[in-house]
């Protein structure tokens, strides 16, 4: 059954995720081209032909950033709303009828949001890996010749390979946990009378707040326990956390969410 | 064999309004009843939690004597009030998915059905009308083998044409062991096709009678006797 939830999850969604990723390289590759071509002119002796061609690979480049970024929340958008619809909406009415077990449900509706999520990230890093990367003509090379990792150890500070997966493994996690947060959120609002939406939304930010309080007091107790100092507790505050706690924090948030998830849908289901 | 559906001190509350208030229902196999009363008297919330679409307040109910759950969802075939299918599928679509899901669907049979209404399978749910997406639910439901078919109103906003194609699909092609529920408040039109009655108002059951018991003993039809009985 499960392999059946995911078929239909797969069905509902590609028809928007592969063009949304296709978008993102078109893009990618049209900002490479256009910025390639106006940065010859910008070493040019001629200074407003080189201002022109700044200004252009600047505008350019901010027109890709936001294009990035409205194709990335776009979709995050649309899961939330496919989960929100096809769960407690007029569609759940199919869906919690079927005789399957909520588990698989929960599962089926994670891991397809989950996996396009991955996806667009992966084509995000890699083009913005191509925009910003300099010589284009050896990115696959680069890329896949093992300098993938390179910004992970710029952010981490440790020259890492397993260090690099690892946090990948933590960030992975953390995107199980949000995309768990979100259906617990909705679950907890479906359960309101009325204003389900803005119930779904109030949890969802009460959740954060909670989520934000735990952090701060972990980084406080690290900070008490280490003897640590005050630049680690701000690189903690930034969210460079230590993979290892960064994995054991999301996977508890992933239990936990996913807990009252399933929780709502067995035993309180409101589709009134 | 235990009754199909069996309800014990059943109650659900929305907020300080109760929808439903101590019913008490026994609903035995091979029979089709209408579950009968105006608007707001409680015969959807009574279906959804059938269906485990809601959870009582307080009470039991059971389905062939287990709690609703995943088990009891596979002997059910429920049509709701409204249109529950992704209108961006293909009929064709819809038809596989019943059939991944439910393993007593008979996709022939749907097809057969689509077929002599002229709905084309490749035809996508948002380009077709809301009558025929209603049929097209009415035929996925009953090209099931359930023991319970559990239909909400099942011929409100269909024209009367469309009516007796509906009232003749689920007479014609329901497993003959099982029980099919349907709620309605149109009763004249379903009234030739009534086994038993169950007349239901702000949430109490009132009457659970054999439809020709009370046409005998009232010596009028279940319309009519319906309109005394819930006259305003």
């Amino acid at each position: 059954m499960l392999g059946k939830l995911m078929k239909y999850e797969w069905k509902a969604s590609w028809k928007l995720f592969i063009p949304a990723n296709l978008v993102i390289v078109c893009l990618s590759v049209m900002t490479w081209i256009a910025n390639d071509v106006a940065g010859r002119s910008l070493l040019s002796e001629d200074r407003l032909d080189g201002l022109m061609s700044g200004i252009f690979i600047l505008v350019m480049m901010l027109s890709y950033a936001l294009s990035i970024i409205t194709v990335f929340l776009g979709g995050a958008i649309y899961l939330i709303y496919r989960f929100y619809t096809s769960t407690y909406g007029d569609q759940g009415y199919l869906l919690h009828t079927l005789p399957v077990d909520k588990h698989y449900i929960i599962v089926a509706k994670a891991l397809v949001s989950a996996f396009w999520i991955l996806v667009m990230a992966l084509v995000i890093y890699m083009s913005a890996w191509l925009v910003g990367g300099g010589d284009t003509k050896d990115f696959f090379s680069e890329f896949f010749g093992g300098h993938w990792y390179l910004p992970i150890y710029v952010v981490r500070e440790e020259l890492n390979v397993f260090t690099a997966i690892m946090a990948i493994v933590a960030a992975v996690a953390g995107i199980f946990a949000k995309i768990l947060q979100v259906s617990a959120s909705a679950s907890l609002g479906q359960l309101s009378a009325n204003h389900k939406v803005m119930a779904s939304l109030g949890y969802y930010f009460a959740f954060h707040v909670l989520q934000s309080i735990v952090q701060g007091v972990l980084i406080t107790a690290l900070l008490l326990l280490t003897d640590g100092t005050e630049e680690y507790l701000w690189s903690g505050i930034l969210g460079h956390w230590p993979w290892e706690f960064a994995l054991i924090l999301n996977l508890l948030y992933a239990a936990g969410f996913y807990l009252i998830t399933w929780h709502v849908m067995e035993h309180r289901l409101n589709l009134e | 064999m235990a009754p199909i559906v069996q309800c014990r001190g059943l109650t659900k509350n929305y907020g300080r309004k109760t929808a439903l208030n101590q019913v008490c229902l026994n609903l035995e196999r091979g029979r089709i009843i209408g579950l009968l009363g105006p608007n707001g008297s409680g015969k959807t919330t009574l279906i959804k939690i059938m269906n485990g679409l809601l959870q009582p307040t307080a009470g039991e109910i059971l389905i062939g004597g287990i709690k609703p759950g995943v088990e009891t969802k596979a002997h059910i075939s429920y049509l709701p009030e409204r249109t529950y299918l992704q209108p961006h599928m293909k009929v064709m679509e819809i038809v596989e998915y019943f059939q991944d899901f439910y393993p007593d669907f008979q996709a022939e049979r749907a097809y057969d059905m689509l077929a002599r209404l002229q709905i084309q399978p490749y035809e996508r749910l948002k380009n077709l009308s809301k009558g025929t997406k209603e049929k097209v639910q009415l035929i996925l439901v009953m090209s099931r083998n359930a023991d319970l078919y559990v239909l909400d109103e099942p011929i409100a906003g269909v024209d009367p044409a469309a009516r007796d194609y509906i009232l003749h699909t689920i007479v014609a092609n329901y497993n003959r062991n099982a029980t099919i529920l349907l709620s309605t408040h149109l009763i004249a039109d379903v009234e030739s096709i009534l086994d038993e009655v169950v007349f239901i108002r702000q949430g109490s059951i009132v009457l659970q009678a054999d439809a020709e018991q009370i046409r005998r003993s009232e010596g009028k039809s279940v319309d009519r006797f319906f309109r005394e009985v819930f006259a305003c």
